[in-house]
């Protein structure tokens, strides 16, 4: 009988991205240290760096007066980087980037938690560091990305959301469950991550042809802003009085994850892709 | 409308709002028809691995249903489905996909290759699976009778996946 299937193999993970939220944009004294930043990879990790331009546009009405963009670079500097690592076909197999104020990690090859979660925090930690940001400006929150995609074996016409979801799950209308192939959910939550510390949650669940396959994308993002910001990479590393680390935010937003398709996907997929019990 | 902002605070009420960040624009924007996440994706959807690889055994299933050399046997179901259950142990977001084969003894083979290695497992429809590789500079590793739910040893991925 046909069923769903992780996209690769035992693999479900399309991409892992993990990123952090500075309180101004990138400003151009990044610019002057991308040479300093492309010698603190090797060429194994991010064999390519290329420098980006950031432009803001503004809209406003004739006579009105030009509002500057608070922290922003000048139009022309150079205020942010594309760090990268290709595969065999072309397609990114890791990358770094820094645009306005979000400096983020991209993973397609995902292995496990167990080793993706100290590779990030250390490139995060060495660009950090390298740029030295906190000594001008100051981290305000953290995101987590996952996209997961599972691929229908079978002919378009026989795809059911049904043969992947449990039908009790919480996350997706029950609607889409005999709809097909071709259907949308898309939704946003805010749920508390720990104490105070809330996570505004994005779902979006999208089914279709990619690449002439059936297939279901689970897109989530978990957004943690911080209650008050790092004011430096020690503090950022190591949490502070009853501020959690880094570290220990990434993990309550994996299990988070975890958690979600634990509901939506069903048992038979849950073991196969490890998560089960 | 003069900063760029105002945007998506205009006089359409946004869906959700949420104001923690102190300073600067929050990693999320409001829109008065949707919330996005500003860090983009990276991944595009230019392959699907598992399905390309079911779809080779189902094709080879058809084409050879019937012995096609004297003396030759035809890989029995039992093969085919073994290796289908196979392909679902494999990382296949970093393994490259192998090329599958059939053997004029039955046998439904699967094999990588790259410049300075080659490796070949295969299937005979008992629940079970072989492997032998060969390295540059290497000793060569085998192995038999591996149950196909145990998958492939770590040691033969990390060779598959130099590519």
């Amino acid at each position: 009988m046909a069923q769903y299937l992780p996209f690769a193999g035992r693999n479900a993970i399309a991409e892992m991205s993990f990123g952090i939220q500075l309180a101004t944009p990138f400003d151009q004294k990044v610019g002057e240290s991308l040479e300093r930043l492309r010698r603190s990879f090797t060429t194994d990790e991010f064999p390519k760096l290329d420098p980006v331009q950031v432009f803001n546009i503004s809209f406003a009405n004739i006579g009105s007066p030009q509002l500057p963009v608070s922290g922003a670079a000048p139009a022309s500097a150079v205020s942010g980087f594309n760090l990268t690592k290709l595969k065999a076909d072309g397609s990114i197999s890791q990358a770094i980037r820094a645009i306005n104020n979000i400096l983020s990690v991209h993973f397609t090859e995902y292995t496990s938690w167990a080793e993706i979660k100290p590779r990030a925090i250390g490139y995060v930690r060495r660009c950090l560091d390298t740029l030295a940001i906190f000594d001008r400006n100051q981290v305000t929150g953290v995101l987590l990305r996952y996209v997961d995609r599972f691929t229908f074996d079978g002919a378009p016409e026989n795809a059911s959301a049904g043969l992947l979801f449990r039908p009790d799950n919480k996350f997706v209308a029950l609607r889409v469950l005999d709809r097909g192939y071709q259907w949308q959910s898309n939704s946003g939550w805010v749920e508390p991550l720990v104490g105070p510390v809330s996570a505004f949650n994005q779902l979006n669940v999208i089914s279709g042809l990619f690449e002439a396959a059936v297939g279901i994308v689970v897109d989530h993002n978990s957004v943690c802003n911080f209650p008050a910001p790092y004011k430096s990479l020690a503090e950022m590393i190591g949490g502070k009085d009853s501020r959690l680390s880094l570290e220990a935010v990434l993990d309550l937003q994996h299990k988070a994850n975890a958690n979600l398709l634990r509901n939506l996907l069903n048992e038979k997929m849950l073991d196969t892709i490890g998560l089960k019990g | 409308m003069n900063n760029p902002d105002m945007i998506f605070f205009g006089a359409i009420a946004p869906y959700i709002s949420y104001d923690s960040s102190p300073s600067g624009s929050s990693i999320f924007q409001h829109t008065p028809h949707a919330i996005y996440v500003t860090v983009p994706a990276t991944v595009v959807f230019r392959n699907n691995p598992t399905k390309d690889l079911l779809d080779r055994l189902t094709e080879l299933k058809k084409s050879y249903s019937q012995p096609w050399l004297p003396g030759s046997s035809v890989p029995t179901d039992s093969a085919f489905q073994n290796a289908r259950e196979f392909v679902s142990t494999l990382p296949l977001s970093y393994v490259p996909k192998p090329g599958i084969h059939v053997a004029s003894d039955g046998e439904v083979n699967f094999h990588w290759a790259g410049p300075n290695f080659k490796i070949d497992l295969g299937f005979y429809g008992d629940g079970k699976f072989s492997y032998y590789a060969l390295k540059e500079g290497s000793e060569p590793i085998y192995g038999d009778d591996i149950p196909v739910q145990d998958g492939a040893p770590q040691r033969l991925l990390a060779i598959a996946s130099t590519t």
